[in-house]
């Protein structure tokens, strides 16, 4: 048995690209607060149902531990234990998979509803709220 | 495509968010999870996967915050007054489903980021070894002048 030394390794090509992804629903998340636009709902929705079947992709390849491998999960020193904490993140995993299936398709539900909808700028209920606001600060 | 070409890829790309342009961000993140999706396929070093579940717990959380926000919108589409989801009582029933399912999804996604973190927890406490794979011993010299027996 080599033991390598954890200060040696580098994360590559999978690390960066959990990165890119985080970063990338981060901004999501920021844009899609209040101010944004409602039209843009339904295309939105489109991306990420597809976003979803592509992260339960990714939990079952990473929660798949039966793939051949050089390394040897050890925890305090026993690979027996290695291996059953490997087993209890491979669960885990594949259980946070199953739930995209229950996300995918609320989101495409939802979507379908959206599909419904027609948007329209309320000029009205905003000129009244400044009336109010005006009203409320008047002599 | 090699997963290394796929990583070129998202390295060439803008990495700063518009912060203005939903379609667009929500488009680029949709590419950014297919490219890990790929990515994942082959990790051959069991000791990415902390720091990939890491990213991930808050990718889930992210997205989950998305749809949330998202299904607020249509929670109070009526009330705020700027923008209206149709004015009929059919468009406010669909509204109100619309938001009913965002909600959902946001929750599940909630319950997925919870999984991950779980996960990445149970991760944090393995350790791996590097060995050389088993190599199979050298077969014994027969005499295979005298056949082959059991």
């Amino acid at each position: 048995v080599n033991e390598e030394s954890e200060a040696t390794h580098e994360c590559h090509d999978g690390c960066a690209a959990a990165a890119a992804a985080r970063d990338a629903l981060c901004a999501l998340a920021h844009v899609t607060g209040p101010g944004a636009d409602p039209r843009e709902v339904y295309n939105i929705l489109g991306d990420l149902s597809a976003a979803a079947i592509s992260l339960s992709r990714t939990l079952g390849h990473l929660g798949d531990r039966d793939r051949p491998t050089r390394y040897t999960p050890l925890l305090n020193g026993s690979e027996r234990e290695g291996r059953s904490a490997e087993f209890q993140v491979s669960a885990a995993l594949r259980r946070a998979s199953d739930f995209f299936g229950t996300a995918r398709g609320a989101i495409d539900d939802a979507r379908e509803g959206v599909e419904q909808l027609t948007y329209v700028q309320d000029y009205g209920l905003t000129i009244r709220r400044l009336h109010l606001v005006d009203r409320g600060g008047g002599k | 495509m090699p997963a290394h070409l796929v990583l070129d890829h998202i390295e060439k790309e803008d990495p700063m968010p518009t912060f203005e342009d939903p379609a667009n961000d929500a488009d680029e993140a949709q590419t950014a999870l297919r490219a890990l999706a790929h990515a994942t396929r082959s990790i051959d070093d069991p000791r990415e996967i902390y720091s990939v579940l890491g990213s991930l717990t808050a990718a889930a959380a992210s997205l989950s915050q998305s749809l949330h926000q998202l299904a607020a919108f249509h929670d109070g589409a009526v009330k705020n007054g700027v923008w209206a989801a149709g004015d009929s009582r059919a468009g406010r029933a669909a509204a109100y489903q619309v938001s009913s399912e965002l909600h959902r999804a946001g929750e599940t996604l909630h319950q997925v980021a919870g999984a991950i973190a779980h996960a990445h927890h149970a991760e944090a406490q393995i350790t791996y070894t590097h060995s050389k794979l088993p190599t199979f011993a050298e077969a014994p010299q027969r005499d295979t002048s005298r056949g082959i027996s059991l």
